[in-house]
């Protein structure tokens, strides 16, 4: 059996131009950065977040093309933040069991 | 204390809510019928108002499964309930939560384990929340 692993797979090279990326540069950051492609169904319009405390948090889930290729989790995404008291800088990690389509994916605040 | 009050009203499942209308839906364990205890959920209640150093909590019994909360700081001071208009509604993740109480837990409450751990998982990241995440209502 084969075993994938997608960890630390941050650094994705851009083939785009400096000047054309960035105004959607914030836009691309789960799909780039993150392995949201690998964990979640592209097709899927909805994905369960089981953040540290258990709760589940029912987001829209977008696949994006235009401009870039784009992931957007929205939604119940707002009550979590509101909930956690979430500020810019605050990290997340986002963890799937296994790859694939993942219906609940799972959320730690990182609290340094 | 918890299972002596209420007795056999409790079911696997409670709803605790706040005096501005905020609940929080726990998992309720039993270990031999007897000894009662809030699990899953229980920490976002710590979370959510932020008495990490520990408070006095009032549970009122309103019917089946639903208690009222009233909560208090070390020196029974009230605390604060946050204010959300429609009001905080934390329902925890019930996969793989059987619908009755669990006959074989361990008698050790320590070694049961109610959370994820992300490390163990197959794929994982890492990412800083920008201003557009925690002002704009989504996740990019």
């Amino acid at each position: 059996m084969i075993h994938f692993s997608y960890k630390h797979h941050f650094f994705v090279s851009f083939s785009f131009t400096k000047r054309k990326l960035l105004p959607f540069r914030f836009l691309q950051i789960l799909i780039n950065m993150g392995n949201v492609v690998q964990m979640l169904d592209t097709s899927a319009t909805n994905v369960k977040i089981v953040d540290d405390c258990s709760n589940v948090w029912d987001c829209d889930l977008i696949f994006g093309t235009l401009p870039y290729e784009h992931c957007r989790i929205g939604r119940q995404w707002k009550r979590f933040v509101e909930a956690h008291r979430l500020r810019e800088g605050v990290k997340i990690r986002l963890g799937a069991p296994m790859a694939g389509m993942n219906d609940f994916i799972y959320l730690d605040v990182v609290y340094n | 204390m918890f299972g002596g009050d209420f007795g056999d009203r409790i079911g696997h499942f409670a709803t605790l809510t706040d005096l501005k209308g905020n609940q929080f839906e726990v998992l309720v364990d039993s270990i031999n019928g007897g000894f009662f205890f809030l699990t899953k959920g229980w920490k976002a209640i710590r979370d959510f108002y932020g008495i990490s150093l520990g408070a006095w909590v009032t549970l009122i019994f309103v019917g089946v499964g639903r208690f009222d909360m009233k909560l208090t700081d070390r020196f029974h001071k009230t605390i604060n309930y946050p204010v959300f208009d429609p009001a905080m509604h934390f329902l925890i993740d019930k996969t793989n939560v059987q619908t009755t109480f669990n006959q074989h837990l361990q008698l050790k409450t320590s070694l049961l384990s109610y959370r994820h751990n992300i490390s163990d998982m197959i794929i994982d990241f890492e990412k800083k929340l920008s201003e557009y995440d925690v002002t704009k209502g989504a996740l990019v």
